[in-house]
């Protein structure tokens, strides 16, 4: 299954620059393994040592936060969009 | 020099202020600098008050006090980076406060100890009973690695759009 990764700013430091990635992975936590193996920096920015997403990171697939679907067992298929973004927050 | 702000996004972004009030409002500007040069005022949703409903264990402040960015509008921010624009200026509210940056503001402008959008500015708008109070900018330095104050520099750059 191969889906496209877009990777925004905050997380490029760890990609190499790179803005998206191609990965084949069956379900959303099959992807993190994946882009952990191959970019070690992104190792526990995106998930905790207990592999969970940490809770200011937002993914989705093909625009839906995966809160709303299955979470990391959320399945992919060929040509699903995955996007990767840290909350934007903040308050008095 | 590109200004922080546009004489209509400073405009913009207080009547966002004062149309949101008594809840924070937020939003970012973004600029493309590469080919046509062209800048672009989001005026984000602020669901803090939908997340607060759902979780008020992990989301214990309402809008009066918190911003959290829709996720439309995360995912638009991504789409336009993806278009070569980068995010200029990050910006919000504060309920009957200062336009100071809070200890709140900077934990969540931070990913792992690095700021999040490091060439960003972030704009705070401090109201008062309704009305805008004072208007302040603040960055990320790295000698210090603290964020500092900065001037708030307004002019007119190139055109832009406001998007809501």
């Amino acid at each position: 299954m191969a889906v496209s990764i877009y990777i925004p700013t905050p997380f490029r430091r760890a990609t190499g620059n790179q803005a998206r990635v191609e990965v084949d992975a069956a379900d959303v936590r099959k992807l993190f393994d994946e882009l952990e193996k191959r970019f070690d920096g992104l190792r526990g920015l995106v998930r905790d040592p207990d592999g969970q997403v940490h809770h200011h990171v937002n993914v989705y697939v093909n625009g839906e936060e995966i809160g709303a679907l299955q979470g990391q067992d959320t399945p992919l298929k060929t040509g699903d969009e995955i996007s990767i973004i840290p909350a934007l927050a903040g308050g008095a | 020099m590109t200004p922080l702000l546009t004489t209509d996004e400073l405009h913009a972004i207080q009547g966002h202020a004062r149309a949101d009030y008594p809840a924070e409002c937020c939003g970012v500007v973004l600029i493309r600098t590469q080919g046509e040069a062209e800048r672009r005022l989001l005026a984000c949703r602020n669901i803090q008050d939908e997340l607060h409903a759902k979780d008020p264990g992990r989301f214990p402040r309402t809008a009066r006090t918190a911003y959290y960015i829709a996720h439309e509008h995360l995912l638009e921010i991504g789409r336009r980076e993806s278009e070569g624009f980068e995010v200029h200026v990050i910006y919000h509210s504060h309920v009957d406060a200062g336009a100071y940056f809070s200890e709140t503001d900077r934990r969540n402008a931070m990913v792992d100890g690095v700021p999040a959008y490091p060439a960003a500015t972030y704009v705070v708008v401090g109201m008062t009973q309704g009305r805008v109070a004072e208007t302040r900018a603040h960055r990320f330095d790295a000698d210090s690695g603290e964020f500092v104050e900065v001037p708030l520099r307004v002019g007119e750059g190139t055109p832009g759009s406001e998007t809501r």
